[in-house]
């Protein structure tokens, strides 16, 4: 639609864009230079590091050892804050007001910024993946490795995993954004919206944290994140995956239609 | 200004509502209809059948071991912990997949995030990996269960460690020496199910009871919880979460160990090596002709052995004097004599063993033993003017102490002051 | 008494030779919890008029605005574009309008031109001829190009002008144009506005200025508190009758002579001043029978602007009390 392609041309002519997306960028360089120069001293480790510690040998794990770690934190954190500025950004500056003086739906405008955003997530993870991958190939080489449940596999298999992986952690980060998004249409602060996005998102991770609130877990859509590693199995795990998904899904769909509801019959002040 | 915050709030409200029911709607399995009612008899009758209808098993699983305290804190922005990377590692407790194949093998996927322990046991062997240390061990069938056969299908390591038939066959013994009940029915991994439970005898046992649950349709059984006595959730627990019965492609069952990794061979432990530390009673002698006190005395002698037997008058009175056996040294260990005190569940065992190298040697070992176990699991205690150790869980309890050369070890599913009496009347 | 229209239905016809309405509101009315910020606001701007909407700073100018253009909503009351309802049909609506309110905001770090390019294409196809046209009128096609950051208040304001046109609209509302302008500025903007009207296009212009609204608008509208306190057309809002101020060799003499013609009401001696409520015509009458009565005449001066403003003031502030109610002024249907 005519407004996305507008988003789009004020995305590009931004510096801030591509300072976030440098940001992403930086995180697999530095990780394959932190393990390059680490490479002789380092021991295998469980937990987290268990993906990434596959990475010390292999270049062909940097794509997703550089996901695991920024899906943690970092993600997020650059999601919410794309998703907060598309709509408070606006308003901060007023521009918003001249975008509704014109014959488009309030829909359109929160859909075109959601939309944005969503490229602009796509855009930073496909330089992750490239970026790791190129860092990856450079220094360690790509080769065959073993699966985490031990069956050897090729390199183009596991670029074929990896880009799954990816998808599923698009999904999962499009949820930090949809709820900064969600934000930006009560506040006027982009700031106000990013920060009480992620304050949502740590609460979730502190929740799904402790055993006790383990029937909480399933809901908290930050349980799902990790649910990509089942991939590294074989057979795969679909599960897991599959039930991730759907609760992104609903997560997104649920406060984007309480995002428009709002935006609908917001006032304009600024 | 203030009813158009509320209608904001309301508005969320109902976002979360309709995402919590939502996500619930998504996750709803398994039917609710009610099973016709069954004697337990027939229902034991209709499991041990269904290993020939039902040929494969499989779907995730979770076991958890309530016996280890544990930590309730797993890590921040990382989901579960880690996977184990042993076998003993296995035994705390985890969640992961399950596939079984009459016929065919086993394949257990412990599941952490970032690494996977698999076990597998099929045509080649057993197998362990873990991938967060990228080694493979293979283990060989423990020492006098049998030549170990390569290459013949299918191994006797295979059968001998699937779940599903050593649980059916644990249940028809424990028809024998327990109460056996259709108690309810309920869902397990989206099936509606019978629970089968086993109450013991004997009423000095720790042991509660054994709770099967059992699919309604197919009658494999689902899962495992064992009950103390007194307990609502169970101390023990393994079963599947969702269950399917498709057959299996026969390459599950084949493990080869990837380029690079480190492979090890190693033997299952056995029995008699196990009693250094935690014992079960449940395991019975495999030895005929139990002998008396008089007998297993004399003959425990004649390998060097010295048994310290508890007074007569002080045992307590529901551990009168059972049976012996007395095992002649072999590799690894010294003479070993188990005396067996009560009934039923509420046996306790008393082993005492030789040890091999001099007095030093031995407390060596037991010193090794001791270091070996889980963190807090085992307290010191003084057992008449020598140390020892004891071991106190929900299920069963442990005095291991040393007299001499003699290491011996009380252990038995009973309360701990039944045991610490016990012991108070061998030393 | 009220001076407002009456409001009938049958105004979607318009008695013969009237033009056709592009703009009217209907009981328009917002509150911000306790505040009542705009008040059953009537209000009709016709085909081609240049409609000045008049009143003091936080009279609910701005306020009303957005509710025309749908940026906030009425509590109560609606408003209509060329048949179409706000805020029902505020898509249809805006098709027909351009303009902006308070401050125009684009993008600083895009140039004129981009911007425009940017906001252009929204209602209707703007091609690049389009673009350096209306940059033309307002005077922005040198510095087109330059990122409109670096702009100065008044070019924002042009540029604003510029964006507002851009679709060639058939309303055009400006809020506060000049505000924040240099008199030349100012100049400019009040010339680009009259020739809009001249063009036919029909221009909502909100100011606080009377003299503005007076040169540049043909029909005005005040308001007050949110509430309207006068509508008509420009040339009768102020009193059919002009001040003069009267400097004469005998003040006293000149008073009586005054007082005693016909066409001249409230003598009044101010700051040294006879000040005479008279018309134009009453005007030469009266220096003849002053130098008649033998009264040197040393000055007239009409007092008309300041008049004027006073009457403004005057309105606004009396209307607390009570609506309207200044005297000598035509409302009047139409």
């Amino acid at each position: 639609m005519k407004l996305l392609r507008r988003e789009l041309t004020k995305l590009f002519a931004q510096k801030r864009s591509y300072v976030g997306w440098g940001g992403l960028l930086a995180v697999p360089l530095l990780i394959t230079l932190a393990f390059y120069l680490n490479r002789n001293n380092h021991h295998h480790d469980n937990g987290p590091g268990g993906v990434i510690s596959l990475a010390f040998h292999n270049g062909l794990l940097m794509p997703l050892a550089s996901v695991a770690m920024l899906s943690a934190f970092l993600l997020p954190l650059l999601a919410s804050m794309v998703g907060a500025y598309q709509l408070a950004g606006e308003s901060e500056t007023g521009t918003i007001k001249t975008w509704l003086m014109h014959s488009i739906t309030r829909g359109g405008v929160l859909a075109s910024k959601w939309g944005v955003a969503v490229i602009y997530v796509i855009i930073g993870l496909a330089l992750v993946f490239v970026g790791g991958l190129a860092a990856g190939a450079l220094a360690f080489g790509l080769h065959a490795q073993p699966l985490l449940s031990g069956q050897t596999v090729g390199v183009t298999h596991w670029l074929g995993l990896s880009l799954v992986a990816y998808l599923y952690v698009l999904v999962g980060v499009i949820c930090v954004l949809s709820l900064a998004l969600l934000f930006a249409t009560v506040t006027n602060s982009s700031l106000s919206a990013a920060i009480g996005a992620l304050v949502v998102f740590i609460v979730m991770n502190i929740l799904g944290a402790f055993s006790y609130f383990d029937f909480l877990k399933p809901y908290l859509f930050t349980s799902h994140l990790d649910a990509w590693q089942s991939l590294l199995s074989q057979p795969v795990a679909w599960h897991p995956i599959v039930t991730g998904l759907i609760t992104f899904a609903i997560y997104i769909a649920a406060l984007m239609a309480a995002a428009w509801f709002l935006f609908r019959r917001k006032d304009i002040l600024v | 200004m203030s009813r158009r915050s509320l209608i904001s709030v309301l508005v969320v409200v109902l976002a979360a509502a309709a995402l919590a029911i939502g996500i619930a709607a998504s996750r709803a399995q398994g039917s609710t209809a009610t099973l016709p009612t069954i004697a337990p008899a027939q229902l034991l009758a209709r499991v041990a059948a269904a290993q020939q209808t039902t040929k494969a098993v499989s779907g995730s699983v979770a076991w958890s071991n309530g016996l280890i305290p544990g930590s309730d804190l797993t890590s921040l922005f990382g989901g579960s912990g880690a996977a184990p990377t042993s076998l003993t590692g296995l035994l705390m407790g985890g969640s992961g997949r399950l596939w079984i194949q009459q016929g065919a093998g086993l394949r257990l996927e412990s599941q952490g995030s970032g690494s996977d322990f698999v076990l597998v046991a099929g045509k080649n062997g057993l197998w362990s990996y873990s991938s967060a240390t990228d080694s493979a061990t293979q283990y060989a069938p423990p020492a006098g269960a049998g030549k170990p056969t390569a290459g013949a299908s299918p191994s006797p390591a295979a059968t001998s460690v699937n779940p599903v038939s050593a649980i059916t066959k644990a249940l028809q013994h424990f028809a024998a020496t327990g109460a056996v009940a259709v108690s309810g029915q309920t869902t397990v991994a989206g099936r509606q199910s019978y629970v089968l439970t086993v109450t013991p005898t004997s009423t000095t046992t720790t042991f509660g009871s054994l709770r099967v649950a059992v699919d309604g349709t197919t009658f494999v059984p689902l899962r495992v919880q064992v009950f103390a006595r007194g307990d609502t959730t169970p101390t023990l627990s393994a079963g599947f979460t969702s269950v399917s019965y498709r057959s299996l492609a026969g390459n599950l069952f084949t493990f080869t160990p990837p380029a690079g990794a480190n492979v090890r061979h190693t033997s299952l432990p056995s029995p008699q090596g196990l009693m250094g530390g935690a014992g079960s009673q449940t395991r019975p002698a495999a030895q005929p002709a139990p002998l008396t006190l008089t007998q297993a005395r004399a003959r425990a002698a004649g390998y060097g052995l010295v048994l310290t037997l508890p007074r007569q008058d002080s045992l307590p009175a529901s551990l009168p004097f059972a049976g012996a056996t007395v095992a002649p040294p072999a590799r690894g260990h010294g003479a070993t004599a188990i005396l067996r005190y009560g009934t039923g569940f509420g046996t306790v065992a008393l082993v005492e063993s030789q040890g091999v190298t001099g007095a030093s040697g031995a407390s060596a070992n037991f010193q090794q033993r001791l270091a070996g176990l889980p963190q807090g699991l085992a307290t010191r205690t003084t057992v008449a003017g020598t140390p020892g150790y004891e071991i106190a869980t929900a299920l069963f309890n442990v005095v291991a102490w040393q007299h001499g050369k003699v290491t011996a070890v009380a252990a038995g599913m009973v309360p701990q002051a039944t045991l610490q009496a016990f012991v108070a009347a061998v030393s | 008494m009220t001076m407002t229209q009456d409001r009938t239905d049958g105004l979607a016809a318009p008695p013969g030779g009237a033009q056709p309405v592009v703009l009217a509101t209907y009981g328009l009315t917002k509150s911000f919890g306790d505040t009542l910020a705009v008040d059953h606001l009537d209000l009709t701007v016709r085909r081609g008029d240049v409609f000045g909407f008049l009143g003091p700073n936080g009279a609910g100018k701005t306020t009303t605005i957005r509710m025309i253009v749908g940026l906030i909503y009425p509590t109560s009351g609606y408003a209509t574009v060329i048949d179409h309802q706000v805020p029902r049909d505020k898509i249809e609506a805006l098709r027909h309008i351009g303009g902006f309110v308070e401050v125009p905001a684009f993008y600083g770090n895009m140039s004129a031109r981009r911007n425009l390019r940017l906001m252009g294409g929204l209602n209707s196809e703007v091609d690049e001829q389009r673009v350096a046209e209306v940059l033309d009128i307002v005077g922005l096609s040198e510095r087109a190009d330059s990122k409109v950051g670096d702009y100065s208040h008044g070019m924002k304001q042009r540029l604003g002008i510029a964006n507002a046109l851009i679709n060639s609209p058939e309303l055009i509302i400006l809020d506060e144009p000049t505000s924040g302008l240099d008199p030349q500025g100012m100049k400019d903007v009040r010339e680009l506005v009259r020739e809009l009207g001249k063009d036919g296009t029909t221009v909502f212009l909100s100011s606080h200025l009377l003299h503005e609204v007076e040169q540049v608008c043909n029909r005005a509208v005040i308001i007050n508190k949110g509430r309207v306190v006068i509508e008509g057309p420009v040339s009768e809002l102020h009193p059919q009758h002009s001040s003069v101020k009267l400097l004469t060799s005998d003040q006293g003499k000149a008073r009586d002579v005054v007082a005693a013609l016909a066409g001249a009401q409230q003598v009044t001696i101010d700051e040294g001043y006879l000040v005479v409520e008279a018309s134009d015509g009453t005007v030469r009458e009266m220096v003849a029978e002053l130098v008649a009565a033998g009264v040197g005449v040393d000055a007239v001066i009409p007092a008309r602007e300041q008049g004027l403003e006073d009457f403004f003031l005057g309105l606004t502030q009396s209307s607390d009390v009570d609506a309207g109610g200044a005297a000598g002024v035509a409302g009047g249907a139409r």
